[in-house]
């Protein structure tokens, strides 16, 4: 027992040791504070003044406030930084919001209003380019008020000497007064001198009030009678050595941040640069609100924002439906990185870095152009209590809810120690006339993503057919459990399937093949691409990509790069330095979720490690250079449309936007190779590079607190990338799915077994319970050509408007003039004389 | 006094849920929530009881709050009621006042006051209402103590006020929270704090009785307890009092359906509850269950934990019918046995999410859910998967087989996670007469009862059609019996040919004359310690082969996730326990046999379970869970016969008497038992110890 707790004890101090030297450290340029003025800044001013100006913009500032707004020369319409119609002394009219850990590990807030520009800790200055730095100091700086808290004899007459005002020099002798040690007699008093005050034991100081140092109207009031008496910096630097310095400063959170904004042509751009922040460390900072309430409506104003959950969404200005919720999206979702212990809901992510504003006859399209990764949208419609707002906040430093599990279940709050480590930019495009509404948004953004892009050009909207090769189950034999693998398609089968299909008559096919080597569905790592001979071997596997060639049919076999299975210490993946760490330190591994308890899944099995970047370049080109080999360049990488995972590694930590970087290199790199590909999912950093993608959301989550789905991120891709939902035969209502396809004018895609297809039953694969190919192949079969048939004059047009006609009726209109009007409702309707039953739509050609 | 008990209950759980619901937005806020591109989804439970992906089958169709229809927003709405004609009658019980709506969702009428004897009459605090089949609304006026009934035209027609009975408890408070009328106009009512059922009331508003007073299960040790505690403690236990019922239903057939909704999982895991019971007119439990519609019966999560609670019930046709759970805001349809068809809902803040769903309705494909913390009526729609169930309900009402089938297949290929269609098609395979397919159904689904009727069919005309066979293989079996023994023994029972083998020979001995037997093996060296090892690894391979073996029917091992490991272990820490701490105790009381004489005679009297088993296991593959008696009878036979062989090795091998024999037998026992706590005890101590390891581990790498 003895042994037991001193190798305890050794094991504890071990990792004391070793997790020594991680600690937080930022700059923080003691001489960049600006300092309080003396007297309390009047935030109730309004005056505006023209800081920058350009053919279409100009920009104002409030230099009270630092409050600014915009006029778009256009239509002359004015956005405001903050809501307009409020008491301007309000906290909530502050630019910035930044919350950080304090010294208890609780999160807190501090504002650009009431810590900074209340208290005239803030500048604004021209840059160049039409741009305009406005820079704050965030946080309590009352030392900076430059009061020694002991004065030499001398110092203190030379200063009296200077003081003109009789009631100020009465006012100093109230606050300092001369202290003899040799007279005090109390040992512990002298002691108390001493130890503050070391240089007393030489000679008599005047000493400072206790009571000063504690208030900072006091010492406001003496910094400004010591300033006036010319006392500067140099000489409290000099005074220093009077007393220990009582390191208050430290003790206190402090930010220095700086925005710049520019305009640019149509825009107005808001960066905050990486090297613009700065902190004290201990007081990291973790998210940064940026303009909460920028163009936020008076009441009365009618409009709505954009939001893009989803395929997007609209939210009407007090709507009614505030219910106390706040709008909240993660673009791109959170990836795995962050160790959730459960998942409450299955919500769509925001694919595009987005929203809007439209407000009357004008609007405003914000972008996130840096920072996107690690942004959360978020808004609110309004109610008696608060305003409406749309905004976006950073999420500088990642946060993780840590529990010990033993005595009280106690929390700490776990942060990602190195912060983001690139700019901010948000990029605000003011919209007018015609193009303010959400159709004008797309098609700015859509220009902007693809502007210089080639159009798509397809007879009749694609149809995508996976094929999943083989899966492997858990089984036993004999009592003892190993992986049985499950042949769902040989690749034989998959050719005579498609043989099928095409002998339909579906056109524009594209076949997608995953688990086709290395282990199946969830391959392992690819080292090198070993194709499975249960499916019938790399001869087979070759026969059917000359098939598909030989008839012309895209055929993108599947590989995950971004995730690893890993059973063994011999398929070249080593978890130690293959695999990313989570935010709480642990071995990055992607769960699954129990659907009815949202509890996180341990059992074997569901469970895969997470690849970080170098170990998903190298698969990416151990794969790359086998389908060079087999001279086949379209490839589908499975989630990298959907997933960015950071890397919580302390040896080299990637936040999420490197991570989405790594992948957007990755996709270069496959370009240049001229692979056309394929993804899941539709984030907008993939989408210059992607031919299509598919499980894109057809629909937003229809939060409680918005109004209506848009199809937004349709808006977006239509004409450029080809885009599909999920698969049709998994939905639980097949006419649903393609009324919801119609009128987001989207292409289809399904996800069909050959054999054992009740096989997946008891394994993993439990989603994949409707893919019996016999089963669909008839209905499906007519669903997809009617599909086609009907839209043969509207792919690969781009999607110019969308609106609602009636109550669960909504028209889409493309580019060449056809539209599509699509009835979701229970009975029939008239649109344009034309009778639409129930739950089904029309296309009318131009 | 339990009134005001549960009313604080109910603001407690509300006060819950908005800490939930704050802290689900703080975790939003922070991290965000993973999204994958499924959203609204559904889930099915495997049987294995896993939940696992299903299709949707209801859909979010359309939603609408108070403000929505121009009446203002309902706050804290209760229940809701859907009649035949679509008009829907919401209790907007903090608005007190009743809400109808047409069919098409536009408002007909809000009813705050009616004419009672020439004076304006409100509602205080509705929590209930139904609507009679003749149009009546009988609304349980909840705070004001009363029932109110109304005709369409909000005219008062009826009041009835606290009954007075002497039946009744003397501290017995009115307070009607939920209320049902039935065909006959008998009107049914839950009063909150009265947990002894449901109170009946005639047409003319006479109170009748209290039925279905749910069945209190106190066990004989709580018995025990109650025996000796004082008064004051009694009252202060709560476990005796039965749980209040928290909805009642009737259908059209007249039954009452009564739902429970707060309860701990081990309440209804033990039996002790049924959140859901239908009564017949006597309060008789007559639920035909095969299922038990609980809901979830899932505890995990972090957000979300306990079982379901049921606070609603509603028909959807055919015998089918709906239950809702206010936990998770979900809602599961069952038949009519109470298996789960299938799911949806779930909470959240959107469109199809319920946080605090308080009511349930059905017509005409449309489920119609009340949620309370939203103060909305949400709509969700059947898909066409969710329709497939509506119609096997209807074509088995309809003795349509042929339907049935083809729907079923129809399930299993949209699904092939749902259970239920397997052995749907298992019972359509049963009645064609086509048992081959049905038995393999059925074992897809883990039924043995109807595995067992098809294979009776199988195994009738296999013997029809093989009596011959059979026949000869009783014959050789007789044979093997009676010739078996006299040849072995002439082969291996010669100790100077075969020392290993006529030692393993011995046992066959053994099982029959023990007494003689375990005084040779042990003073005669008749046994070896080869032949007790090889024994004791037929025992492990027997139990083994028993786990995986045993015919279908009798088999209750998880064959996927069987790990043999489990049954060596165990064999080898049994047999390690008890020959450790017999030699423990008998070296203290002057038995003769050493470790290694325990050991051998241990081994030995396995022998009757290893051959007997492996007859077992034979045999469970040929019977039929009727049969099943003869194959419990045989496995516990083996277990009698090694006790006893175990107790007179015991006996011969250290020369005791019998008494002595049991009284060293019981202190083994006690000793193994002391062996087994310690071994808990260390454990429990390490637990503790690596937990504590970890929390530092944890502390100081997460917060440097």
């Amino acid at each position: 027992m003895k042994k037991l707790i001193a190798l305890i004890l050794i094991l504890s101090v071990m990792m004391l040791l070793s997790s020594c030297g991680t600690s937080i450290s930022e700059v923080f340029d003691e001489n960049n504070i600006m300092s309080p003025q003396t007297t309390a800044n009047d935030v109730k001013l309004k005056d505006y003044t023209l800081y920058s100006e350009n053919n279409n913009l100009q920009l104002w500032f409030n230099e009270n406030t630092t409050e600014f707004k915009v006029i778009n020369k256009t239509d002359n319409s004015e956005w405001y930084s903050t809501n307009t119609g409020r008491d301007s002394n309000s906290s909530e009219n502050a630019l910035l919001v930044v919350s950080y850990l304090d010294s208890n590990g609780t999160v807190n807030t501090m504002d650009s209003l009431t810590n900074s520009v209340k208290n005239g800790q803030f500048k604004i200055k021209k840059g160049d380019n039409n741009s305009v730095i406005v820079q704050y100091s965030i946080g309590e700086f009352a030392e900076q008020t430059l009061v020694p808290p002991a004065l030499s004899k001398q110092r203190y007459d030379e200063i009296c000497a200077n003081v003109a005002n009789e009631f100020d020099k009465m006012k100093l002798k109230n606050y300092y007064y001369l202290v003899d040690i040799n007279t005090i007699t109390d040992a512990t008093v002298k002691e108390n001198y001493l130890s503050k005050y070391p240089e007393i034991k030489e000679q008599p100081m005047y000493i400072i009030v206790d009571t000063v140092m504690s208030n900072s109207n006091i010492k406001k009031e003496i910094a400004s009678i010591l300033q006036g008496s010319g006392y500067t910096r140099e000489k409290y630097m000099e005074d220093s050595a009077n007393f220990v310095a009582q390191d208050t400063e430290k003790e206190k959170p402090g930010f220095n941040i700086s925005v710049i904004y520019t305009l640019e042509n149509g825009d107005l751009t808001v960066k905050i640069p990486y090297d613009a922040i700065e902190m004290r460390d201990a007081f990291p900072l973790l998210k940064i609100q940026l303009l909460k309430y920028f163009g936020s409506p008076k009441t009365g104003d009618e409009g709505y924002f954009v939001l893009p959950d989803g395929c997007g969404s609209l939210m009407r200005f007090y709507n009614g439906k505030s219910n106390g919720h706040d709008y909240s999206v993660s673009v791109y979702g959170s990836g795995y990185a962050l160790a959730q212990n459960e998942k409450t809901s299955n919500y769509y992510n925001a694919s595009l870095p987005v929203f809007g504003i439209k407000n009357g006859d004008s609007a405003v399209l914000a972008e996130i152009e840096s920072g996107s990764a690690i942004a959360d949208i978020n808004a609110f419609p309004g109610d008696d209590l608060e305003v409406p707002y749309a905004y976006a906040s950073f999420r500088v430093r990642e946060t993780y809810q840590s529990t010990l599990s033993t005595g009280k279940k106690e929390t700490f709050l776990v942060t990602q120690k190195e912060r983001y480590s690139g700019d901010i930019k948000l990029r605000l495009s003011f919209l007018s006339g015609k193009e303010a509404d959400y159709n004008g948004m797309a098609r700015l953004y859509q220009n902007r993503l693809f502007g210089n892009s080639d159009k798509t050009k397809q007879d009749v909207p694609s149809v995508t057919v996976e094929y999943i090769g083989l899966i492997t189950k858990p089984a036993q034999m004999l009592g003892i459990s190993y992986d049985k693998n499950v042949v769902l398609n040989t690749f034989k089968q998959a050719e005579t399937n498609t043989d099928v299909l095409l002998q339909s008559g579906i056109t524009n096919l594209k076949i997608k093949l995953s688990g086709w080597f290395n282990g199946g569905y969830d391959n392992k790592f690819i080292k090198s691409i070993n194709v499975e001979d249960k499916l019938g071997g790399e001869k087979s596997f070759l026969e059917l990509n000359q098939y598909m060639q030989d008839n012309g049919v895209p055929f993108y076999p599947d590989v995950d790069v971004q995730y690893s299975d890993s059973k063994n210490m011999f398929d070249g993946f080593d978890s130690r330095s293959d695999a990313i760490t989570l935010i709480n330190k642990d071995k990055g591994k992607m769960y699954q979720f129990d659907l009815a308890s949202f509890a996180m899944k341990k059992s074997k099995g569901t469970i895969r490690y997470i690849n970080n970047i170098n170990a998903q370049n190298n698969a990416l080109a151990a794969a790359t250079s086998a389908f060079l080999d087999y001279k086949i360049n379209s490839i589908s990488l499975r989630l990298m449309g959907q997933d960015v995972n950071a890397d919580f590694n302390e040896s080299n930590i990637i936040d999420r936007q490197e991570a989405a970087d790594a992948i957007v290199s990755n996709l270069k790199s496959l370009k240049k190779e001229n692979f056309s590909i394929l993804t899941e999912g539709a984030n907008a950093f993939v989408l210059p590079y992607i031919d299509g993608c598919t499980n894109v959301p057809l629909t937003s989550n229809q939060y409680d607190n918005t109004d209506e789905t848009i199809p937004f991120l349709m808006m977006v891709l239509s004409g450029y990338v080809d885009y599909s939902g999920t698969a049709l035969n998994l939905s639980g209502d097949v006419n649903t799915d393609i009324l919801r396809a119609a009128s987001t004018g989207a292409s289809l895609y399904c996800n069909f077994t050959s054999q054992n297809a009740n096989e997946v039953g008891d394994s993993n694969y439990t989603n994949l319970y409707s893919t019996d190919f016999n089963y669909w192949k008839e209905s499906i079969i007519s669903d997809l050509s009617k599909y086609q048939n009907n839209f043969k004059n509207v792919a690969s047009q781009k999607i110019v408007s969308y609106e609602k006609l009636q109550q669960n009726v909504y028209k889409t209109t493309f580019e060449n003039g056809s539209y599509v009007v699509v009835n979701y409702g229970a009975s029939a309707v008239t649109i344009d004389h034309m009778q639409i039953s129930a739950k089904s739509y029309f296309v009318l050609e131009a | 006094m339990k009134g005001v008990k549960t009313l604080h209950n109910a603001t407690k759980t509300r006060k819950w849920l908005f800490c939930l619901v704050i802290i689900v937005i703080i975790i939003c806020t922070l991290g965000g929530l993973t999204a994958s591109a499924t959203g609204y989804y559904s889930y099915i439970y495997n049987n294995e009881d896993k939940a696992v992906e299903a299709p949707t089958a209801a859909e979010p169709y359309s939603s609408f709050r108070g403000s929505e229809v121009g009446i203002g927003d309902f706050d804290s709405p209760q229940d809701l009621f859907v009649d035949s004609n679509g008009y829907i009658y919401i209790a907007d019980t903090k608005n007190n006042r009743i809400v109808i709506l047409d069919d098409k969702n536009s408002l007909v009428k809000s009813i705050d006051s009616f004419v009672n004897a020439g004076v304006t009459d409100t509602f205080s605090a509705p929590c209930g209402i139904c609507v009679s089949k003749d149009g009546s609304i009988y609304i349980a006026d909840t705070d004001n103590a009363r029932i109110v009934k109304l005709d369409f035209n909000g005219t008062l027609e009826m009041i009835i006020n606290s009954p007075n009975d002497e039946t009744l408890p003397d501290d017995f408070y009115f307070k009607p929270t939920k209320i049902a009328v039935d065909k006959y106009n008998k009107i049914f009512v839950i009063s909150d704090g009265y947990n002894i059922g449901l109170m009946e009331f005639d047409v003319s508003g006479e109170y009748l009785k209290s039925i279905g007073a749910p069945k209190v299960a106190i066990s004989l040790i709580d018995q025990l307890w109650k025996s000796i505690s004082t008064k004051e403690q009694q009252k202060r236990t709560q476990s005796y009092v039965p749980t209040e019922y928290s909805n009642v239903s009737v259908d059209a057939d007249g039954f009452l359906y009564v739902t429970t909704s707060s309860y701990e999982s081990w309440q209804y895991l033990s039996g002790q509850i049924k959140p859901l019971r239908k009564l017949n007119s006597k309060g008789t439990d007559v639920f035909n269950r095969i299922g038990d519609p609980v809901g979830d019966s899932s505890d995990g999560g972090l957000t979300y934990t306990g079982p379901s609670s049921i606070v609603d019930f509603c028909e959807i046709g055919n015998g089918n019918f709906a239950i809702l759970d206010q936990n998770r805001g979900r809602i599961f349809a069952y038949n009519s046995e109470g298996e789960l068809l299938y799911e949806f809902g779930g909470p959240g803040n959107y469109n199809g999410g319920l946080n605090s769903p308080s009511a349930l309705a059905y017509r005409n494909g449309i489920f119609y859910v009340l949620d309370s913390d939203k103060a909305r009526v949400c709509m969700y729609q059947l898909t066409e998967y969710g329709q497939l169930f509506h119609d096997i309900a209807k074509a088995r009402n309809e003795i349509n087989f042929g339907t049935e089938e083809a729907l079923w297949n129809d399930v299993i290929q949209k699904n092939a996670n749902c259970a239920l269609a397997i052995r749907g098609l298992g019972n359509a395979a049963y009645k064609e007469q086509n048992m081959k397919q049905a038995m393999y159904y059925f074992k897809l689904a883990g039924d043995k009862e109807n595995y067992s009727k098809a294979y009776a069919f199988v195994r009738r005309e296999w013997i029809e059609n093989n009596a011959g066979y059979l026949l000869l293989i009783i014959i050789s079996v007789v044979f093997i019996l009676i010739f078996a023994p006299k040849i072995m023994k002439k082969l291996f029972a010669d100790p100077k040919k075969h020392r290993y083998l006529s030692s393993l020979h011995y046992s066959s001995h053994i099982m029959f004359h023990p007494l003689d037997g375990f005084w040779d093996l042990k003073r005669e060296k008749r046994g070896s310690i080869a032949a007790a090892v090889t024994l004791l690894g037929m025992t492990i391979v027997v139990m083994i082969l028993s786990s995986l073996f045993i015919g279908f029917i009798f088999n209750n091992n998880n064959l996927k996730t069987y790990n043999m490991f489990g049954n060596i272990v165990l064999v080898l820490v049994a047999v390690a326990l008890w020959c450790i701490s017999q030699w423990c105790v008998t070296s203290l009381m002057d038995g003769e046999g050493k470790l290694k004489d325990i050991f051998i005679a241990t081994c030995y009297s396995l022998t009757p379970y290893i051959i007997l088993n492996i007859i077992g296991i034979l045999l469970s593959n040929v019977l039929l869970s009727n049969e099943g008696d003869l194959y419990y009878v045989l496995i516990s036979l083996a277990v009698v016969w090694m006790v006893l062989l175990l107790i007179a090795s015991f006996m011969q091998t250290h020369n005791y008497f019998l008494s002595k024999t049991l009284l060293a037998i019981l202190i083994t026992f006690v000793v193994i038992l002391l062996i087994i706590f310690i071994g808990m005890l260390v454990f429990a101590l390490m637990q503790q110890l690596v937990a504590f390891v970890k929390d530092i581990y944890d502390e100081v790498t997460l917060r440097m």
